[in-house]
């Protein structure tokens, strides 16, 4: 074997390193203005309600230890990974140093290990610090062979600051001015420890409805839009822009209230499904954007979701409605809020009628009735690009079937993970009707909108082009 | 047409690639080496799946494979090449040749982190219900080049890749074409990685002290003089580095010569007595891009096809012509070596 040497292999001219041009650097400063149907609550971690706001909203203001790579796997963010036992019962998180709160107050392991403690379950796991580092020991067997640096990428794991019945984050932007429901103001943090933003300011506008959206984007009102999968061929009359969608990363799908089974439950489950034109409601209503669901993960995610079927077959949803004697009515509920959800429960009422069966739907009222429906539509956003990790969201979030044991070598693999969502398929619970991705309308300015697969926005990457935009368009009405 | 011969032998595909030296030299002598390129890693995934198949059911009543592919990615070729080395090997396991038997769709598809064979049939005890087999295996890495009727071709090699943001690095050592050896300045670190036989790993290292100044779009450079002594340039920051076998050092003081001034002017590589000099695409980070040589003389007048890079091109330097773009598809930060040869 002949290795040539490094001094000989680098022969670089000391005369000057040069460069040709490469890709678009980014540039600094700009305001940008993002616009949502949603309408968020709550921007404290303390909050009960924080559940309902959108990771990527948080993610801007709030950081946890890890957070996720475009591959979907954990990396260091406030901490990294110092040591962990061979029986994983104990592990020990080394804090970023020099970290500030937006209020200039230093992070320190002992108040993320405070904070921590408040959103983590003590009966599973103890959290104490020592110097710059943060120790987890391990409280209960199932729990302690889960990969705890995922767990600590995703959910409500964030470390903050409370001072002055104020709440503040580490990350890339901090808040300037909240209006629950309306408004988030944010600016970029001169000393974020991943380096400032581009933009200098970011305004969210909350509560725009889905057709007023595409309009403000269309007079340059916006700068960025949540776009509904159903009015996504109208972002076509909006000149310069471009639509970026994720992966399919929603599942819709149809769930039986637990509470209302009947010895027929089974056979109304399997025609209901058999019933359903699955194609119409992906290519036709959702524009295309959908992508039809006969399992419980997008086939990008399992890999395996093919071999669920999709497709309608209403002689074998007669066969087993006629099973079942006497008039078979259900209620269905559904986010009114939601515009898609409207018009898919709206299929799921005709395809229903074509197989024997009465299905009324109706929007959500918050009221007790809610509860006694027989059915409602479900909407599952997967957190996690990790099949593991996403099938486990969707047992719990249906409650179909007994996730696999943390403990069992099998976890891992493909052809268990099938197993497994065969077997909660089979129960009838839920129905799997379409997944869809997050689609967002980007106008021409926008540049370096590269969230990861799985969606989310990361807006501390992007930057908008000089020039694009007129002054006049740079305040908002 | 031998070596298309030797292809379509479909045993050939079952020897790894380790083991191709000695049937060029005692079996095949009259015929070329056959090529690693096959997807070796796919054909020996869907053996295993042969022998899942085997245990489930009698193979010696026929099996029938339908063989598909959802990912997209693999080549016809090696598609079937796939579908014989799965014949052979039911054959070597008693399935006859002309039966229909059982028909098993086995198909490829992945998910974010490995491809795998998929494999389903109908139990005759329950048809009803498929039965479904998988084994997972790992993905293909792909080196871009461009051929083409320009008088330079351009080939760029992806020799390293991390996770971490990869501001410059350099080819230390090789074996032949086999990069062994790469000095990688990172964000606040450069390092030497070596690569052994289970992949690479960081051998030194010395931290690149802070300045206090941290950019979301971090640039530095390395100049290295044979003599192992020279320069890293980071924002804010000249080092002086020493990388001598005995001694690896970084000496680092601030500075006020902006980074543009070592940026400036075309790189340029030669092929014969002509020069020419590299471009990438003007996308921003989101894009895939490519990279492209023209004349020094005429910017205008490219000089070669454009060869497709999985990522944005976030750093093109010379003398060693070389490039670090972030591929999109897997997020990671890779190091390509750029060659040029002459077409004629």
């Amino acid at each position: 074997m002949k290795h040539t040497t490094f001094a000989l292999l680098a022969i670089i001219s000391l005369l000057g390193v040069t460069i040709a041009a490469a890709a678009t650097r980014p540039q600094y400063g700009g305001d940008l203005r993002v616009e949502m149907r949603e309408r968020v609550n709550s921007m404290d971690p303390r909050d009960w309600n924080i559940e309902d706001t959108p990771d990527q909203m948080l993610d801007l203001v709030f950081e946890r230890l890890f957070r996720l790579d475009d591959a979907g796997k954990p990396e260091p963010a406030l901490g990294s990974l110092y040591s962990v036992s061979d029986n994983n019962t104990v592990w020990q998180f080394q804090l970023r140093s020099g970290v500030k709160f937006h209020d200039g107050t230093p992070l320190t392991a002992a108040e993320a290990a405070t904070v921590l403690q408040s959103e983590i379950d003590p009966a599973e796991w103890v959290i104490t610090n020592s110097g710059n580092l943060i120790t987890f020991n391990c409280k209960v067997a199932r729990v302690c062979l889960a990969d705890l640096e995922e767990r600590l990428a995703t959910g409500h794991t964030y470390i903050f600051h409370a001072a002055q019945n104020t709440v503040y984050g580490t990350g890339p932007f901090r808040i300037v001015q909240w209006t629950p429901q309306k408004r988030l103001q944010l600016a970029a943090s001169e000393n974020h420890w991943g380096g400032r933003p581009f933009v200098d300011r970011i305004d969210i506008t909350l509560g725009v409805n889905s057709q007023q959206l595409i309009v403000d984007l269309q007079l340059r009102k916006a700068d960025v839009i949540e776009l509904a999968p159903n009015l996504s061929r109208r972002a076509d009359d909006a000149v310069g822009s471009r639509v970026w969608a994720s992966a399919p990363v929603e599942l819709y799908a149809m769930e039986f209230n637990a509470k209302k089974t009947s010895e027929h439950s089974a056979e109304i489950s399997r025609a209901l499904s058999f019933a359903i034109d699955r194609s119409v409601i992906a290519n036709a209503l959702l524009q295309g954007r959908g992508e039809p669901a006969g399992s419980l993960l997008p086939q990008w995610l399992s890999g395996y979701s093919f071999l669920f079927p999709t497709t309608q077959d209403l002689a074998q949803a007669k066969q087993l409605r006629a099973q079942v004697s006497g008039p078979v009515q259900l209620a269905l509920v559904y986010d009114g809020n939601d515009p898609s959800a409207g018009i898919i429960a709206e299929r799921v009422v005709l395809n229903a009628k074509d197989a024997g069966i009465v299905v009324s739907a109706r929007p959500l009222r918050g009221t007790a009735a809610d509860r006694d429906a027989d059915l409602s539509l479900a909407r599952l956003r997967f957190s996690t690009p990790d099949p593991k990790e996403a099938l486990h969201e969707a047992l719990q979030r249906f409650g179909a079937a007994p996730d696999i044991d943390a403990n069992s070598p099998q976890r891992g693999t493909p052809e268990q993970r099938y197993i497994v969502e065969r077997t909660a398929l089979e129960g009838g619970g839920v129905i799997p009707l379409v997944f869809v991705p997050e689609l967002y309308l980007l106008a021409a300015q926008v540049r370096d909108w590269m969230p990861p697969r799985w969606g989310g926005w990361r807006l501390e990457d992007v930057w908008l082009e000089s020039g694009q935009r007129t002054t006049a368009e740079n305040s908002k009405p | 047409m031998k070596t298309l011969a030797f292809f379509s032998n479909p045993r050939r595909a079952l020897w790894p690639c380790a083991a191709r030296p000695l049937i060029f030299l005692f079996a095949f002598a009259i015929f070329a080496v056959p090529s690693c390129r096959g997807d070796d890693a796919a054909i020996a995934a869907a053996n295993d799946l042969v022998h899942k198949l085997a245990a489930q059911i009698d193979v010696k009543s026929g099996v029938t494979i339908d063989l598909g592919d959802l990912t997209g990615h693999m080549a016809p070729s090696d598609l079937a090449a796939t579908l014989q080395a799965m014949k052979d090997q039911l054959r070597d396991l008693g399935a006859p040749a002309n039966v229909p038997g059982v028909t098993v769709r086995v198909t490829l598809t992945e998910d974010p982190t490995e491809r795998m064979w998929v494999a389903d049939f109908a139990r005759r005890d329950q048809p009803d219900k498929p039965a479904v087999l998988i084994v997972a295996f790992a993905r293909a890495a792909q080196s871009p080049s461009a051929t083409s009727e320009y008088p330079v071709q351009i080939e760029a090699r992806p020799v390293y890749d991390q996770v971490a943001p990869i501001l410059d690095f350099l080819i230390l050592k090789q074996d032949h074409d086999a990069v062994t050896e790469v000095l990688v300045l990172g964000t606040n670190s450069l390092s030497i990685s070596d690569r052994f036989s289970n992949g690479w790993q960081v051998t030194k290292r010395v931290d690149i002290p802070s300045n206090g100044t941290v950019s979301r779009d971090p640039r530095g450079v390395i100049e290295l003089s044979p003599q192992g002594m020279g320069n890293v340039y980071t924002a804010g920051q000249k080092c002086q580095l020493v990388l001598q076998p005995q001694k690896f050092t970084l000496d680092c003081a601030a500075t006020n010569v902006g980074l543009e001034t070592h940026f400036s002017g075309p790189t340029a590589a030669g092929c014969g007595n002509d020069q020419v000099k590299f471009a990438a695409g003007t996308g921003d980070y989101t894009e895939q891009d490519h990279l492209q040589a023209f004349a020094i003389t005429d910017a205008s007048h490219a000089m070669s096809a454009t060869v497709n890079m999985p990522g944005p091109v976030l750093a093109l330097f010379g003398n060693p012509a070389r490039a670090v773009v972030r591929n999109l598809a897997t997020g990671k930060y890779e190091a390509y070596d750029i060659r040029v040869t002459c077409n004629h």
